[in-house]
């Protein structure tokens, strides 16, 4: 048995995880009455902290989070709508100048040369290229931000 | 915890199939959890409602990559402690606070120099004078880890196992801190005590 008294983290040991205590340990507290005290004054400390009332926000949370995905879902439908029709509007713009302005096309890329059309087609290859780079570096920014 | 899982599976399943009031039933489920977690890391009212949002939101968005490795509570407790801890970050605002380390015994303000004061005095005291408000102060002032393990262990009642997962610390760690938050929170309170009313 264990003469001096024991120390805080046995006493709290004895306490909260009892099955882990040194036999020595238990053989102390039940003949020491003020290392019973301190497991008890643990044990009280442990019924008061359960008892406080759990804290509340001041609004119902789960009324609050369903509404932010309400008006989220509306937003997105508003968007969408916006989105398709300026792409629409972008298609039946750009078929209009097509059709209208094809016997022009038609006679330019005639007059030019293979090594300009080459060219031309270079500058609108790196054009694509960067919108895709930025494209996938907004997209691998947002995911991150998802992330926590 | 089967039966636990079982009702997981089913809730997240609805969920992913659309049903807004399965998440609703998650939320009202959880909210217990969170809200205490938050309370516990974050003093500001505005910013505890706002991450309160936030973290359901995030687990709503991450639901479809929950494996079912443990509770969806404890799933959604990691979220709001990640959640807290990035916060604190941000503000620059340390978690763990080591200013309790001398390892010197607190007790002795009871058993020596509070002569004829017993623990029967101290649980006397703590009754009469609003127990609630006292140890809610005392635990305010622990450091946000401190306050948070101690929640939920004590006032949550979960297992190690379930706190580790939660934060993200070793069970030997974890225990550890315990001891040591349990430590200083009873300092905090001994020493409160001797101030008002002795």
């Amino acid at each position: 048995m264990k003469n001096k008294h024991l120390t805080d983290s046995e006493i709290q040991q004895f306490a909260f995880d009892k099955a882990e205590c040194k036999k020595e340990v238990v053989e102390h507290i039940s003949s020491c009455s003020l290392c019973k005290q301190r497991v008890e004054a643990y044990l009280l400390l442990s019924t008061s902290i359960k008892s406080i009332p759990d804290p509340a926000l001041g609004f119902d949370l789960s009324n609050r989070v369903m509404m932010q995905f309400d008006t989220t879902s509306k937003k997105k439908t508003l968007l969408d709508y916006f989105v398709y029709a300026f792409i629409i509007l972008s298609i039946t713009v750009v078929g209009f100048c097509i059709a209208y302005f094809s016997s022009v096309f038609i006679n330019w890329f005639k007059g030019n040369s293979t090594v300009s059309m080459a060219f031309l087609i270079c500058i609108a290859l790196s054009i694509l290229m960067i919108l895709i780079i930025d494209i996938m570096k907004s997209h691998s920014r947002k995911m991150k931000m998802l992330k926590f | 915890m089967r039966q636990d899982q079982s009702t997981d599976r089913k809730l997240v399943k609805k969920v992913l199939e659309g049903n807004s009031n399965a998440f609703k039933t998650i939320v009202v489920n959880t909210q217990g959890l969170v809200v205490q977690i938050i309370y516990k890391m974050i003093k500001n009212q505005e910013d505890r409602e706002d991450l309160a949002q936030e973290v359901f939101l995030k687990a709503y968005n991450k639901l479809g990559s929950f494996k079912f490795n443990s509770k969806l509570s404890t799933w959604i407790g990691t979220i709001t402690y990640n959640t807290c801890l990035n916060f604190l970050d941000r503000k620059k605002i340390p978690i763990l606070n080591i200013v309790d380390e001398d390892g010197s015994e607190s007790w002795d303000l009871i058993d020596k120099k509070i002569p004829g004061y017993s623990n029967s005095q101290v649980e006397s005291y703590l009754f009469r004078k609003e127990k609630h408000q006292i140890i809610t102060s005392a635990i305010e002032n622990l450091p946000p880890l401190y306050q948070t393990l101690i929640t939920l262990y004590h006032n949550q009642e979960l297992s190690y196992k379930e706190i580790g997962e939660i934060t993200n610390l070793p069970e030997g760690t974890l225990k550890n801190y315990l001891y040591r938050a349990r430590k200083q929170l009873k300092n905090n309170l001994l020493h409160k005590y001797k101030r008002e009313d002795l």
